[in-house]
């Protein structure tokens, strides 16, 4: 009688760790995109630049070496603060990064010209109705500013008579 | 008996919260000196017929003592970081309650904010004012979405995490407090040049907010209700960029409301301004080599102009502004 | 007159959530104030297994909802309202109908009154769960503000503060620095996590009761204590008798000892101790059912951990407690799980020490820290020898003692801009 209580109680502990284990497997497999375990509310889907097979991704770390010798750099302070944005800029594109404690992390692309374009295949010189066709769901529109977000990831286009004159990522960061 | 004591007990907290919250606040003396400017001015004598307004493009780029040293101009810089035109407006309203100048400066920069930035900038503009009307204005005005009022007028709820890093300058200033500026100009003596820019971006929308251009007309209107001249200037900064769309607009309001306007970005050539050498960093502010270029010519320009008086004639003021330019001519050296 | 001003400011509160939630709330108070007046007669089982059963269903609903929410997806696009104090007011009117039943009390005639038994907001958030037949008596009593209840009430609720915000606040920062990057932080610093949530969970969840406790005092309301320096406990069946008071208590009431408590065999008695934990882990959430799980066990044969050293049981126990405290430190079992392991494979205490200050509290932060933990261990141990101690003592020495609180809680709380995003533009000050 006893034994049966026990072997009882044994087979639904067994179950009830299986199924923990099981839905929590679930969970790590869909969010284990970029090497760190999140929760699935973290989850953060992002906009990326692909240029020339390599993908650059907003708030990753910046390193200098990796991305080559830049056309230009400069360094644009805050006044009264110590906070420096730096500017490398590079043949199509050009990024701004910020400081976080001691990393320097991508805060912004900006693509200079029709070599770049984006994941979604849209490059400035395109129109409108391209702009309109590759990207699906709505943005916001601010005058001629059609902006795209992605998690805390945006893309900003600047639209002049149709057509796209400027496309900048921007990541969303305080 | 009992409440007295309860009462004294009270009361003897209180002072030490007051003296807490004290403790605890920026002194802005020796390290980020840019948040005690505001205050310098109300140890001042008050009587200057120029003051400016503005952002740092003002309190790095016009110096009040090669002014009168110049021309006998009596200016004072009531510049700070950031500082947006409400914030101006404000500051304009509170130094007409001192004195009244004969011509107000407003650099034009400003009017492309119509949010307040940061939190940081807001503290250093705001911390230091008296209490007034003005300073309830522009606490209103300015605040950022994590601030609340309440932790303006009790410092202690912003900066209570300072408590680690109080340093010799929290007890040294404590009670007493000291001159960063020589009439409101901030002397930075290092140079680093112009070499490479970000490339111009290209804005949705180049014109400026209605609340900017709401305030340009209180400045404006407060200055015709006093009797005092307006005028505009654009400090001549390479970056951020000044553009052209920007530059038309402030060309028709001036034209509409007859104000004079000066671009300095366009006669850089002509102030003599290099930007291999006159700029601290790399082209948003001139260092002292080119504020002073910059002060001589912009004085030249009122004197001929305004109807200034020359104080180097007025025994009285000349005493005062001699002792300054000494000063001046000994934190320069 | 005072009573309904305060169940109207209850009830407002209470709506200030959302008027859904009413719906809820008002469900369960009905069904269990008539369920109650009608417990006579044949039908008086069936009338009482109904009650509890729908509302126990509906908490039960809620806390599968949540779960499921998080793994299926289809679900994440039903958007149930989840009522705020859901847990705490089922856990009440349960008790309160099963009381009545038992004939231990009479029901209330008044619908009014009972709302505001059920209602009554201090205590709806965070506990402690009341017994109607502790609590029925200050709470309909006349309604008097005694001035020594309003000192003393004050210093409770500044003494909860100052849990919060001084020392709840400061872990968590270590704690999130912590499980913000768990393929750095593990073994040695995943261990520094667990011990230091469990001071930081009792901080929090004590300083609440502290709060809700004082502020009912100041009212003449007097609520039973919640926790009894449960730290001190030298194993863990010890440890539930000290931890959450009134939620142990109800689950030994109305779920141990229906199941036959103790007076049955030794097997079934674990047993039923086990189920109690099981159900105490629903209770705090679907996900918590494995941590609930250990607990059952280890309290049913918590004897064979204890030693003959009272000092080296208390430090086996708060260990296996704290590790124990894995599953809420890191929401996701797998990973909890994981990190627990961690601890006993990854051995690199070194790397922890020589980066221990660089987990978001510097020197001065850590002293504060640790400071205010011994004082609240003394407080805690001499608990009823401090409060009589205040009771009696001077109003002048009370007035001390709150502007003391109040300018510690000011200077060392951890709250405002000062420790965000903006810090490090602040560094420089």
């Amino acid at each position: 009688m006893n034994k049966k209580i026990l072997i009882g109680v044994l087979i639904v502990i067994v179950l009830i760790i299986g199924v923990i284990v099981y839905m929590s497997t679930n969970k790590t497999e869909t969010t284990d995109t970029d090497g760190t375990s999140k929760t699935a509310q973290e989850e953060i889907e992002s906009y990326a630049f692909n240029y020339n097979g390599k993908e650059i991704k907003l708030g990753a770390e910046f390193s200098r070496e990796e991305f080559g010798q830049e056309l230009g750099y400069s360094e644009v302070p805050s006044c009264a603060f110590e906070g420096v944005d730096k500017t490398y800029t590079y043949e199509d594109y050009e990024i701004t990064t910020y400081q976080d404690g001691d990393k320097e992390k991508i805060r912004t692309i900006y693509l200079l010209n029709e070599n770049a374009q984006t994941e979604e295949g849209v490059k400035i010189t395109d129109s409108l109705d391209d702009l309109k066709s590759k990207y699906q769901e709505g943005p916001t529109i601010s005058d001629n500013k059609y902006t795209y977000t992605k998690g805390d990831t945006s893309i900003e286009f600047i639209v002049e008579n149709e057509i796209i004159t400027s496309i900048e990522y921007v990541l969303n960061v305080e | 008996m009992k409440y007295i004591r309860t009462i004294a007990i009270m009361i003897i907290f209180i002072l030490i919260f007051i003296l807490l919250n004290m403790l605890l606040s920026p002194k802005y003396m020796t390290d980020l000196v840019e948040g005690s400017m505001i205050s310098q001015y109300y140890r001042e004598d008050k009587n200057h017929e120029v003051i400016f307004i503005g952002d740092c493009e003002v309190y790095a780029n016009f110096s009040p003592m090669v002014m009168y040293e110049e021309q006998g101009i009596t200016a004072y810089v009531r510049g700070s970081s950031q500082q947006l035109i409400w914030q101006s407006y404000s500051i304009l309203e509170e130094t007409l309650k001192y004195e009244k100048p004969k011509i107000v400066v407003f650099n034009v920069n400003s009017m492309r904010y119509d949010e307040p930035v940061s939190e940081a900038y807001n503290r250093l503009t705001i911390d230091k004012m008296k209490w007034s009307k003005q300073k309830v204005d522009i606490i209103n005005a300015s605040m950022t979405d994590e601030e609340d009022f309440l932790s303006y007028v009790f410092p202690i709820l912003r900066y209570h995490s300072r408590f680690d890093k109080l340093t010799k300058e929290d007890f040294e200033y404590l009670f007493k407090t000291k001159n960063n500026t020589h009439n409101g100009f901030l002397i930075n003596k290092n140079i680093k040049p112009v070499e490479n820019l970000p490339t111009k971006r290209k804005l949705s929308n180049y014109k400026f907010a209605d609340i900017c251009y709401d305030y340009l007309d209180k400045i404006n209107k407060i200055c015709k209700d006093n009797n005092i001249e307006l005028v505009l200037i654009k400090a001549p900064s390479l970056y951020p960029y000044w553009y052209d769309e920007y530059e038309e607009q402030i060309k028709e309001y001036a034209q509409r409301n007859q104000i004079d306007y000066y671009n300095f970005k366009d006669k850089i050539d002509e102030i003599g301004i290099d930007f291999s050498m006159d700029t601290y960093d790399a082209g948003l502010h001139l260092n002292l080599d080119g504020a002073t270029k910059m002060s001589k010519y912009f004085a030249k320009i009122l004197k001929d102009n305004y109807n200034l008086i020359d104080y180097r004639e007025n025994e009285e003021i000349n005493n005062i502004y001699q002792k300054k330019l000494t000063e001046y001519k000994e934190a320069i050296k | 007159m005072a009573n309904i001003i305060l169940l109207i400011l209850s009830i407002a509160i209470y709506l200030s959530f959302g008027l859904t939630n009413a719906i809820y709330i008002l469900f369960s108070t009905i069904t269990t104030f008539f369920a109650a007046k009608n417990l006579n007669g044949k039908n008086k089982k069936i009338i009482l297994i109904t009650t509890i059963v729908l509302n126990v269903g509906i908490l039960l609903f809620m806390k599968l909802y949540l779960f499921g929410q998080e793994y299926i997806t289809a679900l994440q696009d039903v958007n149930i309202l989840v009522p705020v104090g859901i847990a705490y007011y089922t856990l009440q009117v349960v008790s309160y109908i099963i009381d009545v039943y038992k004939g231990r009390i009479e029901p209330q005639e008044s619908f009014f009154k009972y709302l505001l038994y059920v209602i009554y907001i201090p205590y709806l958030f965070i506990g402690p769960i009341n017994r109607y037949e502790d609590i029925s008596k200050d709470l309909y009593a006349k309604r008097k503000i005694k001035s020594e209840n309003v000192w003393n009430g004050i210093i409770r609720i500044l003494w909860g503060l100052l849990k919060k915000f001084v020392i709840a606040g400061r872990i968590s920062i270590l704690i999130s620095t912590i499980t913000g990057d768990t393929e750095i932080y593990k073994g040695a610093y995943a261990l520094l996590a667990m011990l230091l949530y469990s001071i930081q969970l009792y901080s929090d969840f004590s300083g609440g009761i502290d709060i809700v406790i004082g502020a009912s005092k100041i009212i003449g309301i007097n609520l039973k204590e919640n926790f009894n320096a449960p730290y001190m406990a030298e194993d863990v069946k010890e440890f539930w008798r000290r931890w959450h008071i009134s939620l142990s208590t109800w689950l030994k009431d109305y779920v141990y000892i229906p199941l036959g408590g103790n007076r049955c065999s030794k097997i079934r008695n674990k047993v039923n101790l086990i189920i109690t934990f099981l159900i105490s882990g629903i209770w705090h959430g679907i996900h918590y059912l494995l941590w609930g799980l250990i607990h059952g066990i280890l309290v049913a044969y918590s004897k064979y951990l204890k030693t003959k050293w009272k000092i080296l049981n208390r430090i086996i126990n708060y260990i296996i407690v704290s590790l124990l405290w894995c599953f809420f430190v890191w929401p996701d079992t797998i990973l909890a799980l994981k990190m627990l392991v961690s601890v006993f494979t990854n051995f690199n205490y070194v790397d922890l020490f020589s980066n221990i200050l660089n987990l978001g509290l510097n020197i001065p932060n850590i002293i504060v820290l640790v400071l205010s933990v011994i004082a609240l261990a003394i407080f805690d141990v001499k608990k009823e020898y401090f409060i009589n101690k205040i009771k009696t003592s001077k109003i002048e020495i009370k007035t001390c003692l709150i502007c003391t609180l109040v300018i510690f809680i000011l200077v060392f709380g951890i709250y405002g801009i000062g420790f965000n995003v903006s810090e490090f533009i602040y560094s420089k000050f």
